[in-house]
């Protein structure tokens, strides 16, 4: 045993990795290593074996022995599939390639961002799903946050009966499954709502029925040529003020000359859209609306039920992030004279974010994922009208599964990069 | 001391301190108008909830016009309540799926109770064993227990069944795919971070429709495979890649002493693993690996992808029954509260796990 | 002194549960007084100061500060910031906010000061208290006893009436504890109200006005620091002070 410390010691100067891997593999690394020396010199003396081949080459050689092994496994055995799905597609007569993508699907989609009709294309449909998942996952992201955060700061409510009201909502929440909720929603919005003629009314603008939500429409055509010349003058002037401010603030003052500069530009294009472009009140003729956006309640119900499902676990994490914010701060804040409300505000949710956000893009992740749960009440996303409706029609099976992956893994990764760009962004300003 | 002259008076009439717990309630106007408001809906909601699902229900009925409007419509339940806990299991045979659902109840009891606490390796085993004896349950084929062929299958102790054996034949693929991942070659620990990644990053319900898609495809030709097992397959593979991550955190915080001190009591890397590193890494994250079992449990209802008629979809599709139409509130309702019960029983047993150990460490936590 | 006096606190009684923390404390603070309270561990000199900027809530008793009934103003907190400034053991710097804006915060968001107006006072108390140079570093960037006289800073921005100071110096390395002490004696000195927490017995002799002894939940002897340092008259102050003098 004395020789494997003074091993351990001897590969630590060359190896970055922290102290615990290094003793975690040493054992398992001898242990090999020992193996691999019986292997290939069964007649050498054993230990005595130690001087001719170093320690260091002796545990490489066996690693690399290892390695090696492993990854001949992996490919024989994915070569084996590979094989297997030769010989069953062809069993099946099944053709292979991508270019079915460029082939008319034939089949309507009930609800998407970019127009599309029977005679466009697969690769065409493969768009209007993914716009369609991400749709809907971005709207529910959005609204379960805000309904989280809520949630989140009501839970640690000193305020008993709205710390319970919050916990109910959670403990209930979280712990029935999504599928089922986005059930019920379904099943709620196509018989628990009127029909179209006896729509709810939301002010006359908004309208909810048994066929979905109606919604105002902007007219589709072009802005007018002096408006959005003009938008885009005025654009440029205020981005460059707000550049010109920004290197002129105070470093502490840079980010609400940012966020001051982001407000006026989104405030001016609300502005200027409100004014030039044709809002179109929904209206009821005969069996249907008229002039209005119809989000379907396939969409409604997916909506309502991955925004209720995951602010429960968001609310979770609001809270868990505002408990880490060390007591001594609230405390501090009021010694200031900081009420509650602006404490919460000023002090302890913008320290709370740094905990909030890895856990809050993983929850993203998830939810994004679990948008897929679309195919089972029928909303047209990326894995029904694709890994469904396509794959049935073209029987292009590894083809689409691998685009249908690649689309997860690339916004999955997304998330993730920017979450550890995020951390390594606030970790600086950890004390 | 001797300042306190009329501390009698002063007693008497605290003033301005009022009862922190009255404060707490009305401490400003707006705070008092929320606690009126808040304590009105609560009752009402309470009073609305008991009439409803307790006071004007209807439990027996022949069909949906049979129950009283106004009321839950419980008859609905009760009249399948067969088909939605065995699924389409043979009649005489009940007894089987009754045991499947009993058995865990019975565990989770033991495991909870603290005269069983010191027995871990007992319930360590029972864990193992449960998920083992109800999939022998379900199938059969042996004097006594008739093979029942799965398409009988069904309701919840179908969703028993595929939860508890895709959770436990997870756990040692977990390990394994964890301690690769932090293996110190390279080929080995990319392999298996590529191969946690891939199965992390992709939404269950896609994998399902792979293991539908793909599987047959995969597979020699000529060889079958049902659907169940499919299922199986795939909640096992997502189960552990999330697993992984969950006992890899538990890994990385062993201490490096421990370690230390086992190679220098002689174990050698396997004898370290199994008596030092994955006892103390699997108990520290025991909560963890708690919570990775309520989110397969609710996952386990993604099934239906691939057409099982698990808890979920047994229901759904009983609802089409012309004779019940109109009763999903009641029928989501209870599955809704099932799945409720065991998922939140589970959570409040990590939570627990998650006190003791505390405790035992000397960090009281409230 | 009792006509002129702008911290009064009466019979004030506070429990945790059931035990007796504070047991009828009583005395007064005159304006531009300094005071230094002192006393043995869990003597519940925290607590009392707590209370008197209605960060805690007592049982029976009364505190006002210039006249205000603090109890009854407690959820009043922006009132209360501009009567009571307080200043921690561990300092509690707003850690995502820069030194300039742990100051500047209170005027802007509290007493309503236009921005430039709030950057102007935290510039020049920060250039008081000897901090001007570091104005855009973020607390962990300095040392204790940097963070320390932000914090200062920080509560004399609120324009206080009295300034309470909770053991400022205990976390602090010994050649931090002057830099700290420092500007507390200039504050006294310029006539600011000050009721402090010290261990620092030199402190107390040098610039106190008056000590007060707190045991057991309640003041044990008060006095003249050149009195109570040297002819106590209880014996608890005899003990309490043999340990501290013996440090
Ligand atoms: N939040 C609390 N809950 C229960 N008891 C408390 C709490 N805060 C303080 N106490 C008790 O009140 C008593 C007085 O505490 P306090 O912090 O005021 O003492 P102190 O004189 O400041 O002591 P030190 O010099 O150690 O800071 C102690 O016995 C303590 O245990
Ligand atoms: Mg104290």
């Amino acid at each position: 045993m004395l020789p494997q410390c003074a091993e351990a010691v001897q590969t630590q100067p060359e190896q970055p990795e922290p102290a615990a891997r290094i003793s975690v593999e040493k054992g398992g690394l001898m242990s090999v290593a020992e193996t691999l020396e019986s292997r290939v010199e069964p007649s050498s003396e054993g230990r005595a074996g130690g001087p001719r081949i170093p320690p260091r080459l002796r545990r490489n050689l066996g690693s690399i022995f290892w390695q090696g092994c492993t990854l001949i496994a992996v490919v024989a055995l994915l070569a084996f599939l590979g094989h297997n799905i030769a010989l069953n597609l062809k069993a099946r007569g099944l053709a292979s390639g991508f270019d079915f993508l460029s082939k008319e699907a034939g089949f309507a989609i009930g609800f998407s961002l970019i127009p599309f009709t029977e005679t466009d294309t697969y690769g065409r449909a493969f768009i209007v799903g993914l716009l369609n998942t991400i749709f809907v996952a971005f709207v529910s992201m959005i609204l379960a946050t805000v309904l989280g955060t809520i949630i989140g700061v009501a839970r640690v409510s000193k305020h008993p009966p709205t710390a319970a009201a919050a916990l109910v909502y959670v403990e209930g929440l979280r712990n029935i499954p999504l599928l089922l909720q986005v059930l019920f929603w379904q099943q709620l919005l196509i018989n628990g709502l009127p029909g179209v003629r006896q729509s709810l009314s939301f002010g006359g603008w908004v309208f909810l029925n048994n066929r979905g939500l109606v919604l105002p429409d902007v007219s589709t055509g072009a802005l007018p040529v002096p408006p959005s010349l003009m938008a885009a003058i005025i654009a440029a002037t205020l981005i460059a003020l707000s550049i010109i401010a920004f290197r002129r603030a105070e470093p502490s003052r840079r980010r609400q000359v940012t966020v001051w500069g982001i407000g006026a530009l989104l405030a001016l294009e609300v502005l200027l859209a409100t004014l030039t472009v044709d809002w179109s009140r929904p209206a009821l003729t005969g069996f249907n609306f008229r002039n209005g956006v119809v989000l379907v309640p396939e969409f409604v119900a997916l909506v309502v039920a991955l925004t209720i499902y995951n602010a429960a676990f968001i609310a979770e994490i609001v809270r868990a992030g505002i408990e880490s914010v060390n007591k001594g701060q609230r405390e501090a804040a009021a010694a200031l004279g900081l009420p509650p409300r602006l404490t919460m505000r000023l002090i302890v949710l913008p320290q709370a974010m740094r905990v909030v956000i890895p856990p809050l893009a993983n929850q993203y992740s998830h939810l994004l994922k679990a948008s897929s749960l679309a195919t089972v009440i029928g909303y047209p996303d990326l894995v029904n009208v694709f890994l469904g409706t396509t794959l049935n029609q073209t029987g292009r099976a590894i083809e689409i599964v691998t685009m249908t992956m690649a689309v997860y893994l690339v916004l999955s990764a997304l998330v993730a990069g920017f979450t550890s760009w995020f951390n390594a962004k606030v970790a600086l300003v950890e004390r | 001391m001797g300042i306190t002259t009329d501390s009698s008076s002063k007693s008497v009439s605290p003033g301005s301190a009022v009862s922190p717990l009255l404060r707490r309630y009305f401490g400003t106007p707006g705070r008092g108008l929320l606690s009126v408001l808040l304590a009105t809906v609560w009752a009402w909601a309470a009073w609305a909830l008991l009439r409803w699902a307790i006071l004007d229900a209807t439990w027996i009925a022949e069909d949906r016009s049979g129950c009283a409007p106004g009321g839950a419509c419980w008859a609905f339940v009760v009249a399948r309540i067969d088909q939605f806990l065995f699924g389409f299991y043979p009649p005489d045979e009940h007894w089987r799926p009754a045991l499947i659902l009993v058995l865990p109840v019975v565990l989770f009891a033991v495991a909870v109770s603290d005269r069983f606490q010191s027995q871990r390796q007992m319930i360590g085993a029972a864990i193992v064993l449960v998920p083992i004896a109800s999939l022998a349950l379900l199938v059969g084929g042996v004097p006594g227990m008739p093979h029942v062929p799965a398409d009988k299958w069904g309701g919840l102790a179908l969703t028993i069944v595929i939860a508890e054996t895709s959770f436990v034949a997870s756990m040692p693929f977990a390990v394994f795919l964890a301690l690769a991942r932090r293996s110190q070659m390279p080929v080995i620990s990319m392999l298996a971070t590529g191969f946690i990644e891939l199965w992390r990053g992709l939404p269950l319900v896609a994998i399902l429709f792979m293991a539908v898609i793909l599987l047959p495809l995969v597979l020699p030709p000529g060889f079958q495979i049902g659907r169940v097992e499919m299922a199986i397959t795939a909640l096992t593979i997502y189960s552990a890649a999330y697993l992984a991550e969950v006992v890899r955190g538990g890994l990385q915080a062993v201490p490096v002493g421990q370690l230390r001190a086992a190679s220098a009591l002689g174990f050698g890397y396997w004898r370290t693993l199994a008596y030092i590193t994955l006892p103390q890494a699997l108990g520290k994250v025991l909560p963890g690996i708690v919570n990775s079992a309520i989110a397969l449990v609710k996952d386990t209802s993604y099934v239906m992808i691939v057409g099982l008629f698990d808890f979920i979809n047994i229901v759904t599709a009983a609802l089409s029954d012309p004779k019940w139409l109109g009763s999903p509130t009641e029928a989501y309702l209870f599955v809704a509260a099932v799945y409720w019960l065991v998922c939140f029983g589970l959570s409040r047993w990590g939570r627990s796990i998650e006190i003791r150990s505390a405790r035992a460490r000397g960090v009281v936590r409230s | 002194m009792s006509g002129s006096a702008l911290v009064h606190v009466s019979d004030v009684c506070k429990r945790y549960r059931s035990q007796e923390v504070l047991t009828g404390v009583s005395f007064q603070v005159a304006r531009g007084e300094c005071v230094v309270l002192c006393g043995p561990s869990g003597s519940g000199k925290s607590t009392l100061l707590r209370c008197i900027n209605g960060l805690e809530d007592w049982n029976s008793g009364e505190v006002t500060v210039d006249g205000v009934d603090i109890a009854a103003n407690a959820h009043r907190r922006g009132h209360i910031g501009q009567l009571v400034g307080m200043v921690f053991q561990d300092f509690n710097l707003f850690p995502h906010l820069t030194v300039l804006d742990n100051v500047a915060l209170g005027p802007r968001v509290l007493l309503k000061e236009p921005s430039t107006k709030a950057s102007a006072i935290g510039h020049e108390l920060l250039e008081r208290v000897g901090l001007s140079g570091h104005t855009h570093k973020y607390p962990y960037e300095l040392s204790g006893g940097q963070q320390q006289r932000v914090a200062i800073a920080r509560a004399l921005a609120m324009r206080p009436k009295v300034m309470l100071f909770d053991e400022p110096t205990s976390a602090l390395d010994p050649e931090m504890v002057k830099e700290v002490l420092d500007v507390m004696r200039e504050l006294a000195a310029s006539g600011m109200t000050m009721i402090c927490v010290t261990h620092e017995m030199g402190f107390a002799r040098n610039v106190a006005d008056r000590v007060v002894f707190l045991t057991d939940g309640c003041v044990c002897e008060t006095g003249q620091p050149g009195d109570f340092f040297s002819c106590p008259t209880t014996p608890q102050a005899v003990k309490f002070l043999s340990h501290v003098l013996a440090r």
